[in-house]
């Protein structure tokens, strides 16, 4: 009898499946095809079939409507058939549980002791890749095979080390009740013999089928009523019907062409390349093709996806991603900064990305409105306090007076954040890592997390990232049911115990041991973190161009292939670096290693060869930033064609082209500061610090540094964001010490055996005024204990020429010369000869051309009988003071400053802002001066 | 056989400029090949990843040419070449042993600019511990307080240096202080932290005079207080810092006053060389506890940063307990090692490699036991060693030298080549004449002075010798402005009139042509004074490309794509918005701004809404802001350049492709995860750092004049040379912490004193060093000429720069009549010639003004839009969310796992009495905690003796003839593509009667409401029956499970 067809089809056979559905069709009453089991090796081919499948029969058969065939994953009809049928072992009523391949990590890791989730990862890898190919042997065979293949002492410990850990793994999986997928497949294979019912199968697009598959494939043919499969030409899995597969026609079909190898474009970057296929997919579709019948597709995906969706939009191509991943997406970087805000102590950066995320909807609006810039004006780099004491510390920021409006904002938000905090709070306080789940769970649902990841519509695909979440939520739940209850059984101190197997060494990721079910939130994310970084998502619709990692690439058809990014390293790439087991014990066990990885890649890039009917075309940057790249080695070196011109352009390209021929002045765009003379100006002015009755000096002297930088800051009120630095700043400082000072002399003179005592009360009294904190305090104390022997100097020499303290913190106003000025002197000493020196108090740098000081002494000669002697900067950074005048007599020094003051006041009265720094040095810091004309 | 190609021998290649370096290299390699040494055992090291492309390229191309079976061989192995730098092969040794590092096998390698942020994040920690009173903060309270109010400030550069300098701070050490000096009577006791010195204190206390001309005299000499003692200054140091000539005042008084002086200067500066030695180990405490918890977030985390590879390597190679191992393991791979520029490798690098070949050194091993003869093969030229600011030990070359000969002893070879293959006559002499001078090691000097040894001409293809032009201005300057412009004036017009006039030999072609522009290069020592050069040949009309040119977050268009950044992260931000408005973005004009300002509103943006002007302008920047949660931003910024038409403002080469590399950085960062805060944050850490080299703009082919800095020309080579600046100095002043190199080990020196600084061996001697480097700076950009090289500089009566070297080995001059050098040498330096700003002119004025032909761009192409029909999408017919919204995700599970026991009882694959255990299974897979699953049993038994109290499970849900359970569909609905499942079909005569499941509680109110919401989903539904089964008559249900009801819809 026989028993079904084996299709071969040799490389480059078009529309291949075709042949598999005209005998389903044929098989099937009317359109019910759900007696059909159709079994291919992933979900994106078992998508792409069902697609496939719908449009054979609206094309062929003219149908609408239908019941489709059973597809499955081998994997899936292999659990299925465990879970339904496995007679559960006792005490386990349920039967095993087939543990998630994602949580293995995990478990690994709390065996092992510790957060080495790259190791573990590497040992859950190997597990499965045993499993795979290594069929009839156990753990402890392999345990002694791969002792008596390694003689390096240590190579080998380690290498036996890691199958002890898989061995206790599995154990301690029997131990819950749960197995791994792989043995759950393995055991599937009886009940496959025994169970499986009278059925029609397809298999189809297996290209490299481990042993274990093999084997499920092979039971399943032998028990198959009839079975229909495709395969390559050449592929290990037809020897199955040499030996035992006699009932089977074989019928090889035409393969419609045969590349062996290709040339290439070199692109010289990366982005010219992505333009060079965009253009070469958009004279495509022009001339008719339809999107998806255009495959693009580069050897590591990932490296080029987002550039390739932002240039594809540019040339208004549609694409579907089949596979890309979520944990880089909007929401997912909110989740795990949301994560990160509470386990490090909420960062500013992290924070606000939570508190600003369109993912979560339900955060109150005042926060996501004001976030950013009550935080920045606050100051806060990170801590739980800072931001429940932002209310405090933006009225601080500020000398001027806050409005209602503002005040009312910063009072709402500070009631939010806190309750924001009080929330995310809570889940830290979780005892153990199930409660934190559902906690988590709680607070994603409260901030509107599920809804903002809307709900994929296509069943199609069903993977939208709602259900994602979901369903690696239950599975860190499984993980955490699994470590809630007994910690007594934890493996590793079984092996602590036990002389034979050495520890495992301990590395310093956790600090000391964690007490019994209690899991911290460092470790909640820690294993989150993990858990989300391998969520996949994929397309919604394959309408459009068919972006697809090349894996995938190679079992398509396709009208034409763009293949890009082939540089050399990349493909073929060599696997990472095995530090587990040595490549040649691999090869011995019979597990696939360095050799079979590459050879597979060569294949791979046979097949991409033969999947468009067009020549595909390859393509490679030859640099990237610093980097220079060779083409792959699999491509022909002789055959480097040089990308072709398409008449093909973007807006973007129209534009520049546009520009060029216009000779578009970009410098036109820099302002020169000279503004127009009309009402709106006039009134600005008017309300800006250049039409007060009296100028403050300070402001005069900021627009003598640079009138365009005055212009921004102090006529437009502009503010300029900058990102907080660390706390007591340069301002808080100076204030400390400015207050110090000013107590020092409050009441007038005192003794110089006094200075000490009222320097350290003036401290404390400042220190109450602003407090710093304890440490900081110490801090302001030594800086004063060290600063004293000089101040004492300072103030002798001081009292040696004749002056003493008179006034501090002098408010002073005058019109000298017709300009009315205004400021603040800091000291005024008096000397016998009806003389005062001024003294302005600097804890930063001094500026020597600044006119505050001959403006003061001008001021106060005006005002007061005593005549001024001198003036000086009094550096509180090292107790120095710079005195002034140097050259010129006081009357000159003043004269000078006046004068220069008067242009100044003319220069803002008349709106001149011309971006023309006092000092060369002023723009090297200065914010604007990539956009500033007057740069230096 | 060349010697260098035998490949039993270990061989160092000292190559210098133009002698086909990387050729051997590659004949190296290929030697080693064709004796049939497999390519995975041979382990090449070069500088740059681009200089490993390079290798591998060359090596293929020699094989392409010569041996065809050998280059397809190669290629077919090609993946297993080892060829990287020294970075990426310890990435790799590293990940091998990752468990001898205590590494995460996956690490990832952080960017300095993210390793900087969690550096940063973890001096803030340790200042907020140390603010909150934790323990173990006393040295930093010490730190902290001792530059005043500057100290945080101080602190965090001092920490933040060191870091930079990682690993080389790290394995610093502090140097002994300074014992005193043996003059002082009587001997004291070597100084350490705060000990001996009492002779001379006493000496000086009781010095005679010195108590009444001093007020308090004594007391300096008490207690601790350095500050106190540094104030005694003042009575014998000049304002510099120099001992006073003479006392003035009541200091006359002081007998011998000289010599309290110089006794009190000598305790004044031990004084302070002890406390600064102290501060110093302060400050190294202070680091290395940062450090160590940077260490440890770096672990938790799984990252690297870049300096951790070596680093880390050294470690394992020498410190680890498992060294010997890694070894091992290593030796078994490899026999072969090559190093390229090897002249600037560091020390962790040389010890590295030299640890790796430790075995192969000694003669013995299992290697020679089966035949092979693992060798070393190290090229560099030591006169080309520029890199000593960043850690390169020149050293190293010699030291390698010698340890290999003394090992190997024959099977060693050093070789030094000649030849120079790229030069006229005339550089190489001019280059011999000068270098042989100033590179003077003779005799007993340090290792680290260079030595030159003089090349031979080897470039015969014409009868053209080439030539020297120096080029030397008048000092008449006044500022270096001035004297930069005119610098820049001078070269342009030299560029001018060459350019189309003088005869050059194309070496790709082996032909005789006239000079382009592309052609020249002009090679800067720093970059100082490059927007003036860019300036004047923009003037001039010269066309121009900077290579690598820095400053990339400087320039304007990324200044404006960063506003575009912050405003929309956070559209508060008004100077952010202020540059938007003003850009060509939209090009407001300041009037509208200033408008704007006056009105009410708390930013800026509001503002502006306020005002009621640039509607247009606002609803935009309002689309953008909305579309923040869909868009990656760099998509957006592409957005917002198209949408506004800002790109025609951007067309300049230069422009464009920065305005491309930032789009990219930004999507970089989206790649990796970063939200837009981040990426703000990100940017706004950057956009001080000038370092950031501009975008590459492809420069094959274009005919422009090339601008690079000296060390960026390394390994490049022009027909035409500039190097300008030839006066500017660079001895600058030592910093004040200093880590340095001596005999192989590494220490960190400390102090702020200027006048100590000045007088102190180590720091003198890194100046020193300093200087070698110039030198050797110097000789790389003459070597780069091929035909004829333009020295250019101001004369300046100081020796300091290039101009100083050049005056030492030509003996330069200046004269009434011009500058002169000894006829003798004149001779011997046939092809230079002196040129003066005049002869410059001359030579401009006679050849008619060469002009830049501006090439219009083509006529822009038409944008042909895409029409594609609309294909129809698949669709689910369920959803989920409200359920979840309205009843969460307890009752979404609960409906699940119900439909799945419904349907297994409907099609006889769960008998009820198994319903239990089915359902645990079922909540296991769910993760549903063990005790959460009791109760939720409970409810799904609740429902069921509900349904089967009102007849719904005996008439529904059990299994019946004529019926389906969970059938699924396809159905084809012109828009969409319906693909579902059906819970329940059963067929009551002709009529086809559909069941939906809903579990969730309902409330009476509710169903109406609910009926009317599913009927959509129903419809299909019937649809699809209808058509499937030829379906007279079909009616659809709901079926409300939790509290038993069926009700029809319509
Ligand atoms: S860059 Fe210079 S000129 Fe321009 S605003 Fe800033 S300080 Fe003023």
């Amino acid at each position: 009898m026989q028993r079904g067809i084996v299709f071969i089809a040799p490389l480059g056979t078009r529309n291949k499946k075709a042949n598999i559905f005209d005998e389903i069709v044929s098989l099937c009453p009317e359109s019910d095809y759900s007696s059909v089991l159709y079994i291919t090796p992933s979900a994106f081919s078992q998508r792409e079939t069902r697609r496939q499948f719908f449009s054979y029969l609206k094309n062929v058969h003219k149908k609408n409507v239908y019941i489709p065939f059973q597809s499955f994953t081998l994997t899936n009809l292999c659990t299925d058939f465990y879970e339904t049928f496995n007679p559960p072992p006792p005490p386990f009523k349920g039967g095993f549980e087939i543990i998630s391949g994602r949580i293995e990590p995990l478990v690994l890791c709390e065996i092992l002791g510790e957060k080495n989730i790259g190791y573990a990862s590497l040992l859950s890898d190997l597990l499965r890749k045993i499993r795979h190919y290594i069929l009839n042997k156990e753990l402890s065979q392999i345990k002694d095979e791969i002792k008596s293949l390694i003689f390096e002492e240590k190579t080998m410990k380690r290498a036996a080390r890691a199958i002890e850990i898989l061995q206790a793994y599995e154990k301690e999986l029997e131990g819950k009740g749960l197995i791994t997928l792989e043995c759950a497949v393995r055991n599937s294979i009886t009940l496959i013999k025994e169970h499986i019912g009278p059925s029609i199968f397809v298999i189809d697009g297996f290209f490299d089928p481990t042993p274990l598959e093999l084997e499920v494939l092979n039971a399943l043919i032998k028990k198959a009523d009839k079975a229909y499969v495709l395969v390559e030409e050449n592929a290990e899995f037809l020897r199955f019907f040499e030996s035992d597969g006699h009932e089977f026609e074989k019928r090889r079909l035409k393969s419609s062409h045969h590349r062996e190898t290709a040339g290439y474009y070199p692109y010289p970057s990366m982005e010219e390349e992505v333009e060079g296929i965009a253009k070469g997919v958009k004279a495509l579709i022009i001339e008719g093709v339809m999107p998806n019948e255009i495959i693009v597709s580069f050897p590591v995906l990932s490296k080029y996806l987002l550039m390739l969706k932002r240039v594809f939009q540019k040339y208004g191509i549609p694409i579907s991603v089949a596979e890309y991943n979520l944990a880089n997406t909007k929401p997912f970087m909110a989740l795990e900064d949301m994560i990160a805000s509470i386990e490090n102590d909420y960062p500013r950066n992290e924070f606000l990305s939570f508190l600003t995320s369109p993912h979560f909807p339900e955060t109150p609006e005042i926060l996501k409105e004001w976030a950013v810039s009550f935080s920045n004006k606050a100051g806060i780099i990170k801590g739980k306090q800072s931001w429940l004491s932002i209310k405090e510390r933006l009225v601080n920021s500020t000398e001027e007076e806050i409005s209602t409006g503002m005040k009312e904002a910063i009072e709402k938000f500070q009631h939010e954040v806190r309750k924001i905090i009080g929330i995310l709070e809570k889940l830290r306080q979780n005892e153990n890592l199930l409660t934190f789940i559902d906690g988590l769970e709680e607070v994603l649902n409260k901030f509107g997390f599920f809804d903002s990841l809307g709900e994929s519509s296509s069943v199609l695909y069903g993977n939208d990232a709602s259900n994602k979440i979901s369903s690696l939520l239950s599975e860190f739940r499984c993980f955490a049911d699994f470590y809630n209850s007994d910690k007594s059984q934890r493996i590793t101190e079984g092996n602590e115990n036990n002389p034979s197997s050495p520890p495992l060494r301990v590395m310093t990721f956790s600090k000391g041991g964690r007490v019994s079910a209690e899991i911290g939130i460092e470790e909640a994310g820690f294993y989150l973190r993990h858990l989300l970084k391998n969520l996949k998502g994929s397309a919604e619709d394959m309408n459009g161009v068919r972006v697809v990692p090349f894996e995938f690439a190679t079992g398509l058809e396709s009208k034409a292939m763009f293949f890009g990014g082939m540089i050399e390293g990349e493909f073929p790439s060599k696997p990472g670096i095995d530090p587990i087991m040595p490549e040649k014990v691999k090869e011995v066990l019979g597990l696939p290693f360095l050799e079979y990885y590459l050879n597979r890649q060569k294949r791979y890039f046979k097949r991409l060869l033969n999947v468009s009917s067009d020549e595909p075309y390859f393509s490679y940057p030859v640099t990237e930033g610093d980097k220079m790249f060779l083409p792959s080695p699999l491509l022909d070196w002789g055959r480097s064609v040089s990308p072709l011109s398409l008449n093909i352009s973007t807006e973007e390209e129209i534009l520049i082209n546009k520009g060029a021929v216009k000779q578009r002045n970009f410098s036109d765009i820099l302002w020169d500061g000279e503004l127009p003379h009309n009402k709106d100006v006039m009134s600005l002015l008017r309300q800006g610090p250049g039409a007060k009755i009296f100028f403050s000096v300070t402001d005069i002297d900021a627009y003598r540094q640079c009138p365009l930088r005055f212009y921004i800051e102090k006529i437009l009120r502009l503010e300029i964001e900058k990102p907080p630095k660390f706390e007591v700043e340069a301002k808080l400082w100076g204030k400390l010490a400015h207050k110090t000072m000013e107590y020092l002399y409050k009441g007038g003179g005192i003794e110089l055996e006094d200075i000490e005592k009222r320097i350290f009360e003036g401290l404390e009294s400042s220190l109450n005024q602003f407090p710093i904190g304890d440490f900081w305090s110490r801090v302001a104390r030594e800086i004063f204990k060290k600063l004293l022997p000089i101040l004492k100097e300072r103030e002798t020499e001081i009292r040696m020429k004749g002056f003493s303290p008179y006034l501090v913190e002098k408010t002073i106003r005058a019109s000298v010369n017709n300009l009315n000025l205004r400021g603040k002197i800091d000291r005024i000493d008096r000397g016998t000869q009806n003389t005062v020196i001024l003294l302005d108090y600097k804890t930063g740098s001094i500026d020597k051309d600044s006119l505050q000081l001959p403006l003061y002494a001008a001021m106060w000669q005006i005002e007061n009988t005593q005549s001024v002697e001198k003036v000086g900067f009094y550096s509180l950074k090292d107790g120095q003071v710079d005195w002034y005048p140097k050259r010129l007599s006081v009357e000159e020094f003043i004269r000078d400053a006046l004068q220069t003051a008067e242009k100044l006041i003319q220069g803002m009265r008349k709106g001149i802002f011309t971006p023309v720094p006092f000092k060369e040095g002023a723009c090297r810091y200065c914010y604007h001066n990539s956009l500033c004309k007057g740069a230096k | 056989m060349t010697n260098y190609l035998d490949i039993h021998k270990s061989v160092i290649i000292s190559s210098p400029a133009g002698s086909g370096k990387t050729e051997k290299l590659a004949r190296r390699y290929i030697a080693l090949l064709k004796s049939g040494v497999d390519v995975e055992r041979i382990l090449a090291i070069t500088f740059t990843d681009k200089a490993a492309a390079e290798m591998k390229q060359r090596i293929l191309r020699i094989l392409k040419e010569e041996d065809e079976n050998l280059f397809k061989g190669l290629l077919e192995k090609m993946s297993l070449m080892r060829v990287s730098t020294i970075h990426s092969f310890c990435g790799t040794l590293l990940r091998r042993f990752s468990f001898e590092a205590s590494l995460d096998p996956n690490y990832r390698i952080e960017d300095a600019i993210d390793s900087r942020i969690v550096w940063e994040g973890i001096l803030y920690e340790i200042l907020m511990d140390a603010g909150e009173g934790k323990e173990g903060h006393e040295f930093l309270l010490q730190s902290l307080s001792e530059k005043g109010f500057r100290g945080l400030e101080y602190l965090k550069t001092t920490i933040n240096n060191l870091f930079e300098k990682n690993p080389f701070s790290l394995e610093a050490e502090l140097p002994n202080p300074p014992s005193p000096p043996d003059n002082i009577t009587p001997p004291s006791p070597p100084l350490n932290l705060r000990g001996g010195w009492e002779g001379l204190i006493e000496e000086l206390k009781n010095w005679p005079g010195a108590k009444e001309a001093i007020e308090d005299y004594e007391k300096f000499f008490e207690g601790n207080s350095f500050e106190r003692l540094m104030l005694l200054g003042k009575y014998f140091l000049t304002k510099n810092k120099e001992l006073k000539k003479r006392p003035d005042g009541s200091l006359k008084d002081i007998a011998d006053y000289r010599g309290w002086a110089s006794k009190m200067f000598l305790y004044w500066k031990y004084k302070n060389i002890e406390e600064f030695t102290e501060r110093a180990c302060r400050i190294r405490e202070i680091f290395k506890k940062c450090f160590s918890k940077y260490s440890d977030k770096k672990t938790l985390k799984g990252i690297l940063d870049f300096s951790d590879l070596e680093y880390i390597a050294y470690r394992l190679l020498t410190q680890n307990s498992e060294w010997a191992n890694i070894l091992y393991a290593f030796d078994e791979k490899t026999d072969h090692i090559l190093v390229d520029e090897f002249q600037d490798t560091n020390s962790f690098q040389w010890a590295i490699i030299d640890r790796l070949t430790e075995e192969w050194r000694s003669g013995i091993g299992a290697k020679r036991e089966e035949g092979i003869t693992p060798t070393i093969f190290l090229v560099g030229d030591e006169k080309q060693s520029i890199y000593f600011f960043r850690g390169a030990n020149v050293e190293i070359f010699k030291r390698a030298k010698k340890k290999l000969g003394d090992w190997l002893k024959d099977e060693f070879c050093y070789e030094e080549v000649k030849e120079n293959f790229r030069s006229r006559q005339a550089i190489i002499n001019f280059t011999n004449h000068v270098f042989s001078k100033i590179m003077t090691a003779e005799g007993n000097v340090p290792s680290w002075v260079t030595r030159y040894s003089p090349f031979e001409a080897c470039r015969k293809d014409t009868e053209n010798t080439g030539s020297v032009e120096l080029i030397l201005l008048n000092d008449d300057t006044e500022t270096i402005t001035e004297a930069k412009q005119k610098e820049a004036d001078v070269i342009a017009k030299r560029i001018q009139s060459l350019v189309g006039n003088f005869q050059i030999t194309d070496r790709t072609i082996s032909q005789q042509r006239l000079c382009k522009y592309m052609d020249i290069a002009l090679l800067l020592r720093k970059r100082t004074h490059l927007k003036r050069y860019e300036s004047i040949f923009r003037e001039y009309g010269i066309p121009f490309v900077v290579v690598k040119g820095m400053g990339f977050y400087q320039e304007p268009e990324v200044a404006i794509l960063r506003a575009l950044v912050y405003f929309l992260s956070d559209y508060r931000d008004d100077y952010s918005l202020y540059i938007l408005l003003k850009s060509p973005f939209f090009s407001v004009k300041e009037s509208v701004i200033i408008k704007a300002v006056s009105c009410e509103g708390d930013s800026l943006f509001s503002k502006l809404k306020v005002s009621g002007q640039r509607g247009k302008e606002v609803a935009i920047l309002e689309e953008w802001l909305s579309q923040i949660p869909y868009k990656p931003v760099s998509e957006l910024i592409e957005k917002a350049l198209i949408q506004t038409g800002a790109w025609e403002y951007f067309y300049e080469a230069q422009r464009r492709a920065n305005i491309k590399k930032f789009i990219r950085i930004v999507e970089d960062k989206e790649r990796d995860g970063k939200s837009l805060i981040k990426i703000r944050d990100f940017l706004e850490r950057i956009y001080n750092k000038d370092d950031e080299s501009k975008a590459n703009v492809n420069t094959e082919g274009m005919d422009a004049v090339r601008i690079m800095t000296i060390h960026a020309s390394k390994g490049l080579e022009f027909p035409l040379v500039f190097v300008p600046g030839l006066e500017e100095k660079f001895t600058s002043k030592p910093n004040e912490s200093l880590i340095y190199e001596t005999d192989g080990k590494l220490f960190f020196k400390y102090n702020p004193e200027p006048a100590i600084r000045k007088q102190d061996e180590d720091f003198l001697i890194h100046l020193q060093k300093e200087e070698e480097e110039q030198k050797r700076l110097f000789y790389v950009a003459v070597t780069r000429a091929e035909e004829a090289l333009f020295l250019v500089g101001q004369w300046d009566e100081n020796d300091k720069g290039f101009l100083g070297f050049l005056k030492r080995a030509i003996r330069l001059e200046k004269t009434e009549t011009g500058y002169m050098m000894p006829i003798s040498d004149k001779e011997k330096l046939q092809g230079l010639s002196l040129f003066s700003e005049q002869d410059v002119d001359a030579l401009y004025e006679k050849i008619s003004s060469v002009r830049q032909q501006r090439l219009l761009p083509p006529t822009p192409a038409e944008i042909i839009p895409l029409e594609i029909k609309e294909a129809p999408q698949w669709k689910a017919v369920t959803e989920i969310i409200n359920i979840r919204r309205r009843h969460g995700k307890e009752w979404l599970i609960l409906g699940d796992i119900v439909h799945k026991l419904f349907e297994g009882i409907s099609k006889g694959i769960i008998l009820e009495q198994d319903i239990k255990i089915k359902a645990e299974k079922l909540f296991a897979s769910k993760g549903i905690a063990a005790k959460e699953k009791e109760r939720l049993f409970s409810i799904i038994e609740k429902d069921i003796s509900l349904l089967k109290e009102k007849g719904i499970w005996q008439d529904i849900i059990m299994p019946k003839e004529n019926s389906f359970a969970e059938l699924p569909f396809i159905l084809d609905s012109e828009k969409s593509i319906y693909a579902g499942r059906v819970d329940r079909v059963i067929k009551d005569d002709d009529t086809y009667k559909i069941y939906d499941y809903k579990t969730f509680p309902v409330d009476k109110k509710e169903t109406e409401y609910l009926l009317k919401e599913y009927s959509f989903q129903l419809g299909i539904y019937k649809k699809a029956v209808k058509m499937l089964f030829n379906a007279k008559d079909v009616k659809s249900f709901i079926v409300f499970t939790h509290v038993g009801e069926v009700r029809e819809v319509d």
